[in-house]
């Protein structure tokens, strides 16, 4: 499984794991069916504490993208894909919102905040 | 899997004080400065000391089994086979001591990692040897490997081989103690550390909570004095003002946008502990 984990970001790294398996699931890098790697073959790859993918996967479970038999790991349940769209979404909007706090605090004005947004628009949706 | 109960050991000038419980599946990592008594640990869980007061129990029996031994696997610093043996005969030794002893599996672990097996022991670099004990300790199925400063004295690389060799080892069935007195190496490898400095536990933390909970913060004398210091545990005072450590990183990354704020390393915990004013 391809993850890679920032050990220096102030991201928690079980919230690095959730993320990049969450959106393995979204983007079908992981069907619906398969197995996730067992809790201590991750953390042996990532060279992290089993515990903290331990952590990840419960969290994951919780929120309805994977199930765990026990004795035979944790596989990838059928998600509905609409709802994970829309909570994306809404991820999306609270980081806007964010910056955009940022922008007004700093009074920036509604034009460049606007120019900024096509601007990085264009760079990242290419 | 190991529980010590108060226990209490005096030798000649120092004493110990331990109260701990290791779990089975949990690789947990003893970190302190030389002479913190890490080794003495090792040494009453082996049973090679008894406690003064207290209880130290293994596989459930109090004290350690010689029959429980066939299943530990332990390397311990400065002990090994006189130089002048060669692997071959240690091999024999091996196989009479440990009835479950896979020379199999010891080959096999030679050979992927460059140790000559025809080799006499007076021949072997550093490296070699200290990856030849470990694979001794390796093969014979151990349930418990108890490892006192194995990667002592190595190079960076040989070290992560060995750590990497532990890694594959383990499952959760398996639990292995491991101290080290270069923190960074239990930082990639332990689920739960025990600091202890001065022969008692000064920290006891999951790896989960150290990454996800601890933090550095560098700040001025003047942002010093502003900041809420009730969730900050311990400082210490530097040319730019304090580093001060916390354990409540969530409310201080939220609060304190525009403070340095570090994630904390297990040698920086370590120094804290052993430096820090407490607070």
């Amino acid at each position: 499984m391809n993850i890679i984990i920032n050990n220096k970001s102030m991201q928690p790294i079980y919230e690095q794991i959730v993320e990049s398996i969450k959106s393995m699931i979204l983007n079908k890098q992981l069907p619906e069916g398969s197995f996730l790697p067992s809790v201590r073959g991750l953390a042996k790859d990532l060279k992290i504490s089993a515990l903290t993918v331990k952590k990840a996967y419960d969290f994951l479970e919780e929120e309805g993208y994977i199930a765990t038999i026990h004795g035979k790991g944790s596989y990838v349940l059928t998600i509905n894909r609409n709802l994970a769209y829309e909570e994306v979404k809404k991820e999306v909007e609270i980081l806007m919102e964010q910056a955009l706090t940022k922008a007004r605090v700093n009074q920036l004005s509604k034009e460049d905040v606007a120019m900024l947004f096509q601007l990085v628009m264009e760079d990242t949706y290419d | 899997m190991i529980k010590l109960h108060h226990v209490k050991k005096t030798l000649d000038d120092f004493s110990v004080n331990y109260d701990m419980h290791i779990q089975t599946g949990y690789i947990t990592g003893i970190v302190g400065a030389n002479g913190a008594g890490k080794t003495t640990l090792m040494k009453l869980i082996m049973n090679f000391i008894y406690p003064d007061e207290g209880s130290v129990s293994v596989f459930g029996h109090q004290p350690l089994q010689t029959a429980d031994k066939a299943n530990i696997g332990c390397v311990f610093q400065n002990s090994f086979y006189d130089l002048s043996m060669s692997i071959k005969h240690i091999i024999e030794i091996h196989k009479a001591m440990y009835t479950n002893f896979d020379e199999a599996q010891f080959h096999a672990y030679c050979t992927a990692h460059d140790v000559n097996i025809e080799s006499g022991l007076s021949l072997l670099s550093n490296g070699a040897l200290a990856k030849l004990k470990i694979f001794l300790a390796l093969s014979h199925h151990a349930k418990l490997l108890i490892l006192d400063e194995p990667t002592l004295g190595l190079d960076v690389v040989s070290r992560n081989e060995i750590l990497d060799i532990l890694r594959n080892y383990m499952d959760d069935t398996r639990t292995i103690i491991i101290s080290s007195h270069i923190a960074s190496d239990l930082e990639n490898l332990c689920d739960d550390l025990y600091f202890i400095n001065q022969g008692t536990i000064r920290m006891h933390e999951t790896m989960d909570t150290i990454q996800n909970q601890y933090a550095l913060i560098k700040v001025s004398d003047v942002a010093y004095k502003r900041m809420d210091t009730s969730c900050i545990q311990s400082i210490k005072k530097e040319s730019y003002g304090y580093s001060c450590l916390t354990n409540q990183k969530p409310f201080y990354l939220e609060n304190y946008k525009d403070v340095i704020i570090e994630n904390a390393s297990i040698d920086d915990l370590l120094e804290f502990i052993i430096k820090g004013e407490p607070l």
